[in-house]
């Protein structure tokens, strides 16, 4: 017990270690990989992304020029992001859930 | 069998059979080694079952082979331990084990319906997108193997690259010069108005290969060995050499039949010299021919098909193109000065006359080859040659190269203006209906209507007639033809005859050089099937091949587009001499550098 | 009771109805993972046990033969949620063998401080876990909440807190700057002050020690002889980390296996407080040495061959076999992860020892279980 006074002091006139979340976000630190983004114009459908996402989530539509990304099976590694050569996928940093419900999502030129 | 890498070098392979395994792990326990773990690997038919020690530092492993269904002998009399390692790997292989101290049933991995082998493929991550064509690659017709020429380019292997063009085309030489490049449209940095010129790599190839062979294009290849079948080629153009090319190396015999002179087909007759000298095209065709074994009997037109099937032929290949101008449908066709463009080049081309044109030549028509008949007549000495096309500038059928070519030399055009009525006389008198362009019809294109009232009178010496033309084929062949003239084939290329096969312009209507290979190299396939064979190799991509990705796409993009080395305009309408060069050798490299290698696998 | 007699033993305990049959898991409060024992007591004595694996199926194994090789590397750091970052390196290294590629010194000296600090991530949690196992609440929460602190540099780095994902074939792609690296420094003694207010416990408190010492005894005769590895093994007087084998950077840091002669729960636990300080001990040195360089040295053939390749995770030793063909599939990739070589002494700590010592002395292997299965998950076609 006496060992750990110093711990119980602190503990019990500090404020709490966790954050009233959702009322108050926590910090966002910089570089966090969160949501990706396609922007269609740059897009020449390689089909790059596709062949390199580890969990296939990523899905070209070669003659209509569409993307469809599936937030559900995205595992969020972000290689798609460093290995697009016209760098047409952008990371957002953010930590909430891309979507409300289980469904893809789809890109296209407007 | 494999010898495994590990980190203090390389482990040792020890192979010892069902019966010796426990006495060698016996021999493992007294060295002290310890036991790591069991790894299988289904091979087909049999399993082979690796057993893990750690001697030292070091890790040895032992090998054994066993006939699926057959029980291997457990080590667990000798290592207790692997009791675990063995049951694991009995539930996932299916190996019984005989002489297991703990036997948890084939129960100790649970699965949804167990118990049961779990040899099945799971349900998990898809399997990745087979290696691609390439854009390029998939745009031409005959599928030729394009990114992999260009890398050979690159890396200095001109010869390399040769035979990787002859795989799919066997004329590298006169397609890097007359071919309408279908793959750069589809290259992807069309998109950037910079597309690889593959053409000129393709001629640079061959030009380079011909030097480094010593001044020749016949190369030392083996044929198969002979199958003893005869197989008859009527028709010596582009299609025709290509499919006695493919059925010589097959190792069947090859009698190749041409009427003319000399061998080359529409590509003698209807190419002008400027674009392809005669004696280059004659020489890399009889090169191909001579490396067949292909027997070539020209001036021997082929006019009963049954009685030439009579003499011993096994199967025939008829590939007699097209030849037969189409008609103008307009007054005063038959007047003398008016001729249509096969009569005027193959008299310029085939029989090397200068026909006397007069001071102005009008040429009716918007393809290529009324390009070529408006260049020919400019380098013949006629003043004033002018091409009169019914639509517009952008809706010319004819390449761009071509039409940005004939502008260059002083060939004026006039569109929008359909011929209506020949008036016969020294000059010629046409008339022209001037037309708008209304709505699209079912190719695209605009449809043009009259201009009510608006008429065009112009004075002509010589009149050509170049709006397209079609095949006649002899009613003696035998064989069905449809409706257009064109012989009724097939997917397989056979026509209504037993053995008899037909392809390029005669069954497909006129179309390009590329896509008669294309013909002719499927043709050759089912000749070959149907004659016992194999047939030749699909192009499929190479999934051993590793060919690295292109990271540096904003370097490249700086790069710009190699400008193809041309003569000066106003002196080379003086001759018939080729008005495109080669590349240099720099020129080249860079340009096969700038690829962005679409077909990678790495 | 020696392993080799367990066939006896067990057709003796289904004979023997006077025994009670005790399930302990899947789910129990003290397990990380899920396992299912299942304990033959007679009153309060265990005479028997009987393991029952599987409940953690995913299709690993069999998935890294369809996926292509570079794809691999995220599937791999997913086997387990605790020691990914090692199992990324391993693989890679792997792979790195099959083709022949060197890695640049300055990526190893990287890969080692990630995995050092993947160490002191998955020692932290155990200890709270071990604290909270014994009984001690508070003290669990407050070794969690030290964790934060590592878990907080995980994301500064990569950006993730768990799965860095830093590894590729050939070196690692991310880099640090010297912002980063004094923060590693600052933090790294934030860590050790804290470690040292609460370590007295462990090794004073009279509760603890009552709970541990003398419970779980396996003699240094046993350990070998059952092949177990880690600190298990460690804590038997034996001297075995892979670590020594000089992968990585490790030939050039400069460390010496922890041992404990103890042979029972307490050395276990104390070897692994131990190597908490070792880890922060050689993250600081190997930040001092860290050589400039590249960070990348991309292969230039496809995997062919058979290859071996061993790390030490903080659960022992965990051993990668793959072989390949030349295509872009491997046509078979083997992992044995470290808790399973230690059940068996697992099974033969237990016997002998009451019911209410169950928790602590399953918990001093630090069972990771998914790690331990992932084998093929068989779904009938309908």
């Amino acid at each position: 017990m006496p060992s750990f006074l110093g711990n119980i002091m602190e503990n019990l006139f500090g404020k709490p270690a966790t954050i009233n979340y959702p009322v108050e976000k926590p910090p966002i630190v910089e570089g966090v990989r969160g949501e990706i983004h396609f922007d269609m114009r740059k897009c020449d459908q390689c089909q790059d992304c596709e062949r390199l996402c580890p969990s296939a989530a990523i899905s070209v539509d070669v003659e209509n020029k569409q993307i469809t990304w599936d937030p559900f099976k995205c595992i969020y590694c972000h290689l798609c992001v460093r290995s697009c050569l016209h760098k047409a996928i952008s990371a957002k940093e953010n930590l909430s859930a891309p979507d409300y419900k289980q469904g893809i999502k789809t890109f296209k030129t407007e | 069998m494999v010898i495994a890498i590990t980190e203090t070098g390389v482990s040792e392979e020890i192979q010892v059979t069902n019966g010796e395994l426990v006495a060698k792990a016996k021999e493992m326990k007294n060295k002290g080694a310890r036991y790591i773990t069991v790894t299988a690997r289904d091979l087909g038919d049999t399993l082979e079952v690796i057993h893990h020690f750690e001697v030292q530092d070091s890790v040895e492993n032992i090998y054994t082979k066993v006939r699926k269904g057959e029980k291997v002998h457990s080590i667990t009399s000798v290592y207790p331990v692997a009791f675990i390692a063995e049951n694991e790997a009995r539930d996932f292989f299916g190996i019984e084990f005989e002489g297991l101290n703990l036997d948890l049933g084939g129960k100790m991995l649970k699965t949804a319906t167990s118990p049961s082998t779990l040899l099945k493929p799971a349900v998990g991550p898809q399997p990745p997108i087979m290696r691609k064509l390439g854009p390029c690659r998939e745009e031409c017709p005959a599928m030729v193997n394009i990114p992999k020429y260009i890398r050979q380019v690159e890396s200095g292997d001109p010869e390399g690259a040769y035979n990787t063009i002859i795989e799919q085309a066997p004329i590298p030489g006169i397609l890097g010069r007359v071919c309408f490049a279908p793959c750069q449209q589809g290259c992807r940095q069309e998109l950037e108005i910079k597309p690889i010129q593959i053409r000129a790599l393709k001629r640079y190839a061959a030009d380079e290969f011909w030097k480094l062979n010593g001044g020749t294009y016949v190369r030392d290849v083996e044929r198969k060995p002979s199958t003893g079948k005869h197989v008859a080629v009527i028709g010596g153009g582009p299609a025709g050499v290509s499919a006695a090319y493919y059925l010589g190396m097959l190792g069947h015999k090859v009698t190749l039949f041409e009427k003319e002179e000399s061998i080359g087909g529409a590509m003698l007759w209807g190419i002008p010299k400027y674009r392809l000298p005669k004696d280059t095209m004659e020489e890399e065709l009889m090169a191909r021919l001579i490396e067949a074994g292909v027997k070539v009997k020209t001036k021997t037109p082929v006019d009963d098909l049954l009685a030439l099937m009579d003499k011993g032929y096994d199967a025939a290949f008829i590939a007699i193109g097209s030849e037969k101008s189409n008609s103008m449908r307009c007054e005063g066709e038959d007047n003398v000065g008016v001729i249509n463009f096969v009569e005027f080049l193959t008299a310029v081309n085939v029989r090397n006359e200068t026909p006397e044109l007069g001071d102005s030549v009008a040429v009716i028509g918007g393809g290529n080859s009324a390009m070529d008949a408006a260049r020919t007549a400019k380098r013949l000495g006629a003043d004033e040659v002018t091409v009169y096309y019914r639509r517009t500038e952008e809706e010319m059928p004819a390449s761009l190269h071509e039409i940005h070519g004939a502008m260059m030399e002083g060939i004026n055009f006039d569109f929008l203006s359909t011929q209506m009525r020949i008036k016969a006389g020294k000059p010629l008198r046409i008339e022209f209906q001037c037309m708008i362009p209304g709505e699209p019809d079912k190719s695209g294109r605009r449809r043009p209507l009259p201009m009510d009232g608006r008429m065009m009178s112009i004075e002509a010496d010589t009149i050509i007639s170049a709006i397209g033309y079609h095949s006649m084929v002899p009613e003696s062949y035998g064989v069905e033809v449809n409706r257009w003239g064109n012989i009724e084939i097939d997917e397989n290329y056979r026509t209504s005859l037993e053995g008899v096969y037909a392809g390029g312009d005669v069954a497909f209507g006129p179309t390009s050089v590329i896509a008669a290979i294309r013909d002719a190299r499927e043709a050759a396939s089912a000749i070959d099937k149907y004659l016992g064979g194999e047939g030749l190799p699909e192009p499929l991509p190479d999934t051993k091949e590793f060919v690295p990705r292109q990271t540096n796409l904003d370097e490249l993009k700086e790069l710009p587009q190699v400008e193809i080395p041309e003569l000066d305009p106003i002196e080379r309408v003086k001759s018939f001499v080729e008005f495109e060069q080669t590349l240099e050798k720099c020129q080249a490299k860079c340009e096969a550098g700038r690829c962005w290698r679409c077909d990678w696998n790495e | 009771m020696r392993l080799v007699d367990v066939g006896d033993v067990i057709g003796m305990s289904k004979k023997n109805s006077n025994l009670t049959v005790i399930p302990f898991g899947p789910q129990h409060p003290v397990l990380p993972e899920p396992i299912q024992l299942q304990f033959y007591v007679d009153e309060e004595t265990i005479v028997d046990v009987l393991p029952n694996l599987g409940y953690v199926h995913r299709g690993i194994e069999r998935a890294m033969e369809l996926n292509d090789y570079r794809r691999n590397i995220y599937l791999c750091e997913r086997i387990c949620g605790i020691c990914n970052f090692m199992h990324g390196m391993a693989y890679s290294e792997l792979i790195e063998k099959l083709t022949g590629t060197q890695v640049p010194v300055r990526a190893q000296y990287l890969r080692t401080i990630w995995a050092e600090l993947a160490r002191l991530q998955s020692h932290l949690l155990w200890l709270g876990l071990f604290a909270e196992a014994i009984g001690f609440e508070s003290l669990f929460m407050k070794i969690w909440r030290d964790r934060e602190i590592v878990l907080e540099l995980n994301e500064a780095t990569a950006g993730h807190r768990i799965h860095l994902s830093t590894n590729v074939i050939g070196g690692v792609n991310m880099d640090m700057d010297r912002k980063l690296l004094s923060r590693y420094l600052s933090d790294m003694n934030k860590l050790k002050k804290e470690i040292n207010d609460w370590s007295p416990v462990f090794y004073k408190d009279r509760a603890f020690r009552a709970k541990t010492i003398g419970k779980g005894i396996l003699p240094k005769k046993d350990a070998i002889h059952l092949g177990a590895v880690g600190p298990t093994v460690r804590g038997s007087c034996v001297p075995q980390d892979m670590r020594t084998l000089g992968y990585e950077a490790y030939g050039e840091l400069d460390f010496q296996p922890i041992t404990y002669d103890g042979e029972d729960t307490y050395a276990r636990a104390l070897v692994r407080l131990d190597e908490t300080h070792q880890s922060i001990d050689l993250i600081k040195q190997a930040i001092s040495q860290l050589p400039e360089g590249d960070l990348v040295n991309k292969n230039d053939k496809f995997p062919e061959g058979a290859a071996i390749n061993r790390v030490e995770q903080p659960r022992g030793e965990c051993f990668y076999y793959g072989v390949g063909n030349g295509t872009i599939h491997l046509e078979r990739c083997r992992v044995r992860t470290p808790t399973l070589p230690n059940i068996p002494p697992l099974l033969q700590m237990l016997v002998g020892h009451e019911v209410s010592d169950i928790p602590a002395i399953v918990h001093s292997i630090d069972p990771c279980m998914s790690c331990t299965e992932r084998i093929t998950y068989v779904k009938e076609a309908e």
